[in-house]
């Protein structure tokens, strides 16, 4: 006679595999003539069915920092290097939009550079200094004054919809912007400087235009970025 | 950059291979280390754990078997290690303790009610949580992930005769859990039909 429960479990088996050929038979012919074992063995299958369904598990972002974290730690890896000046505004990723950016950045810092050099030999007794009238420095100044605030609202105008667009972009790009946006930013806050240490400096006052400009643009490729890539 | 060379990074101390080799198997250790311990925080550091001790013996790693082979060994090897250690509510698996409590009632004659389209995957997982350690250790390690009971035998230091009847008792508690979970109103429809 046979035992249901004490079967249920050789059903168990045979769904595995797991039962010789004289147990299987047993099996199937109970199976043909017990409603409740029939329905057992339905519901493994179901389950089976249904963990194949399963899937893996995200485990928290925060993971990898703590991971890390813990690898540098223990010195199982060097810390970041830091990354290059050009690979960390320009990534391999996306070559296409190098050479724009490479030129505006490479204007900012020969200007940079240049006003490094003007500071000096202004500051140099032997080298002349240009006479220059009040009234026509505090014209210039005020010119300037002019045209940040133009800038700064134009950017104003264009950090929402610049952000909104930033976050429905892709990361891996959205991360590149992020990073420009970051120099350009360090190249704008170098620029004020170099016009706050010299207010009559003419290539100061003229990079500083030029990096909110390029600012600007860059914002402005953002918004737009559906059409460049 | 491919797992081989994720791997070869690794050695090296390359911080971009540690990177690229959790993100290739993150989720798996995750979702085992999840299942076999249902609380988040502990999931998640032993987790961290796998992966460490992953990339403390990666230099070991011979690929005498599958890399993910190698490392869900790793994983599961330290998920048992923390039970053991912990002593938590696991069932014993070198002794057949199960006095009848765990599991559902033993009906000669009951309703053929079977578990059709009930068995959806955040019910299942719910299931699944709600076993009993022992239970639910045995069923994620084989059902789930896929574990022979020889090599379950092994890893957990029992009999495979346990193993098996261990996972028979985890799926019969499991099927009596779905099937709790089956709406009422369903099941006296179904009383009515028949």
């Amino acid at each position: 006679m046979i035992n249901c429960p004490d079967l249920q479990e050789d059903v168990s088996l045979w769904v595995d595999g797991q039962l010789d050929l004289t147990g299987a038979e047993t099996v199937k012919r109970h199976l043909e003539c017990c409603p409740e074992c029939a329905a057992f063995h339905r519901d493994l299958n179901a389950i089976g069915e249904g963990v194949k369904g399963l899937e893996p598990l995200d485990p928290p972002e925060h993971l990898w920092t703590n991971l890390r974290t813990q690898l540098e730690a223990e010195g199982l890896i060097r810390s970041k290097p830091k990354e290059s000046f050009w690979a960390a505004i320009f990534p391999k990723r996306l070559p296409d939009l190098k050479p724009a950016w490479s030129g505006a950045i490479l204007a900012l810092l020969l200007g940079i550079g240049s006003l490094l050099v003007y500071d000096l030999t202004t500051r140099s007794p032997v080298v002349p200094v240009p006479v220059v009238s009040t009234s026509h420095q505090e014209a210039v100044l005020e010119e300037l004054r002019k045209a940040e605030a133009n800038y700064r609202a134009a950017i104003e105008a264009l950090s929402a919809s610049s952000q909104k667009k930033l976050e429905s972009l892709d990361p891996v790009l959205a991360q590149v912007f992020h990073d420009n946006l970051a120099t350009m930013d360090y190249y704008l806050n170098e620029c004020k400087r170099a016009v706050e240490n010299s207010p009559q400096n003419p290539l100061a006052q003229r990079y500083l235009l030029a990096a909110y400009q390029k600012k600007v643009e860059l914002m402005q490729t953002i918004v737009t970025s559906d059409s460049l890539l | 950059m491919t797992e081989a060379q994720a791997i070869a990074g690794c050695v090296a101390g390359n911080p971009q291979a540690f990177e690229v080799l959790y993100n290739m198997h993150k989720r798996r250790v995750y979702s085992l280390c999840l299942r076999m311990v249902r609380d988040p925080a502990e999931a998640e550091d032993l987790s961290q754990e796998a992966f460490m001790q992953l990339f403390r013996k990666i230099g070991t790693f011979r690929g005498d078997s599958a890399f993910s082979t190698w490392m869900h060994r790793l994983t599961v090897n330290i998920i048992l290690m923390r039970i053991r250690k912990k002593g938590l509510d696991q069932v014993s698996l070198d002794q057949d303790r199960d006095d009848g409590q765990d599991l559902p009632p033993k009906e000669y004659g009951s309703e053929d009610i079977d578990l059709l389209g009930v068995v959806d995957r955040i019910t299942l997982e719910k299931a699944i949580a709600a076993l009993p350690r022992g239970y639910r250790t045995v069923f994620v390690l084989h059902d789930v992930e896929g574990y022979e009971h020889n090599e379950i035998a092994r890893m957990m230091g029992c009999s495979v005769g346990n193993s098996k009847s261990q996972l028979f008792k985890a799926r019969l508690k499991l099927r009596s859990l779905l099937l709790d979970k089956k709406p009422k109103l369903e099941k006296k429809q179904l009383k009515a039909s028949r």
